[in-house]
Parts: structure tokens; sequence; C-alpha cells
């Protein structure tokens, strides 16, 4: 019994940063300079998420194709710089396909996404969720 | 022996106005029941995922109809949002993962419903 392909998360997570093209993409709580990190925090970055969606699980059965969900949060030092990130973030991966593991994905589509607010250390930041099925 | 089916623009005119009483009868129970049972899998998801700072947060997903045909599930507004956009760790994707639960058997069920509108007590 095979299972789906390309279910490696990190995979994916690497396709998505090579689509993003910009420096700043970190893992939540890497960003240097915050949280704790050594250096000089870049004024405007990204935050990646990733988690695969899951299928009711009262349906057995093979999946040949699983779905994921690409969370990006755009981070900025005034409430358009947070706009702008995740105006490029959306610009790079809006209705394009991944490539991962020899498998090309349907193309990426929005799912929801949040408003820029501030937080407590006086940075702004907001949410835009997309989708797809590799 | 033969079987003769026979069917004109007043069949389906017949079918179209009977159509949307079935509708009306029968949508506004299956957006509830999924309102519902988007708003239980939420909550469970939240309870599951909360850390200590968010063991009630929980409590704040509720659903209601907000039409006939039209229901929704959520978080209430107001209070302290719970991983909105903050950069501080992954966001919250609670009411994601609910819909993936309750979005395929939804459709399914309003398809099975306009099937039924024409093939009335058909494939179900």
């Amino acid at each position: 019994m095979s299972t789906a392909p390309a279910l490696d998360e990190r995979l994916h997570r690497d396709a998505i940063k090579t689509l993003l093209d910009v420096d700043h993409v970190y893992d939540h709580g890497m960003v240097p300079g915050l949280d704790g990190n050594p250096g000089d925090p870049p004024r405007i970055h990204w935050l990646l998420s990733l988690e695969r969606r899951f299928a009711d699980p009262r349906k057995s059965g093979r999946a040949e194709v699983s779905g994921w969900r690409v969370a990006i949060v755009g981070v900025g030092r005034t409430p358009d710089e947070a706009r702008h990130a995740l105006l490029v973030a959306t610009q790079a991966v809006e209705a394009t396909r991944i490539e991962v593991d020899d498998t090309v994905s349907t193309p990426v589509a929005h799912e929801s996404s949040t408003a820029v607010e501030r937080d407590d250390d006086g940075w702004w930041s907001g949410l835009a969720i997309f989708t797809y099925a590799c | 022996m033969r079987v003769a089916a026979s069917s004109g623009i007043g069949d389906l005119a017949r079918d179209l106005a009977r159509g949307s009483t079935i509708v009306e009868r029968k949508g506004p129970g299956i957006v509830k029941r999924n309102v519902n049972r988007g708003t239980k899998v939420a909550q469970g998801i939240a309870k599951r995922a909360s850390g200590p700072h968010g063991k009630n947060y929980f409590k704040r997903i509720t659903g209601e109809m907000t039409g006939p045909l039209e229901g929704e599930f959520g978080p209430k507004a107001g209070g302290i949002p719970v991983g909105a956009g903050y950069r501080h760790g992954p966001p919250n994707t609670d009411m994601e993962k609910a819909l993936d639960v309750v979005g395929p058997a939804f459709r399914k069920q309003v398809s099975a419903l306009v099937d039924e509108t024409f093939w009335p007590g058909g494939d179900q």
C-alpha cells in the first residue's frame, strides 16, 4: 500500500520559500533580533507556517493527493509595510503551481486573511492563508 | 413490450417550480445541522489546540442562522483576539480546519437536495 506522494512538509516549505523569492522569510520564532535571537531584525519580513489539511477521519482508504494550508504572516514596522509584505506574498504565491517531489500541485488559492494589527512590541502584522492540493 | 418516456417544457417548468419549495422546506435544516456540527468541531479543535492562556477560548465559538438558507459559526467578536495577525506564533487555523471537516459533507447534502428537486426520492 502506498501513501500519498510529496508528504514531506520541509519540501513544501522550501518550495514556497523559493516561490516567495525574498530574503527575509522565517519560521515563527526564528527572526534575527527578535524573540531573543542574535542579530538585527529586518524591517519587513515574512513568517511562514504550513500544515496538512485533514480529511474527514471517518473515511478510510488511501489518499493520492493531500491538501495543504500555507499561512504567511507579513510583518513590518508600520501598517503600510505589513500590508506591502502581504501584497508581495499574495502576488508571489496566488494562482501558481508548486512542484514537490515531481508532483505538481493545483494552483494556490486564497483561503482567508486577517487585517493588519499591531502587536505589543510595536510591530504590525497581517495574515494571509492559502491552500492547494498536491 | 416497450417503454416510452417523454417530457416537455411543461414538465421542466413544473419541476423547477416544485424544486424551489423543496429547497425552502429542506434547505434550512441542512444549513442548521451543518452550522451546529461546524460549531462543535471548531470548539473541539480549539479545546485541544489551546495552551494555558486559551483554555476557555472555545466558549467564544458560537454558531447561528443569519438567514433562511444561511448560517455562520466562528469566534464572537470582542475580547482579546486569538491568533489573528500576530507574529508571535503560528496563526490560529481552527476555523479553516473545522471547515475541512464540515465542508465536504455540506456540499454533498446540498447537491443531493438539488438532485432531489429533479428526481424526487431519487438517489441521495
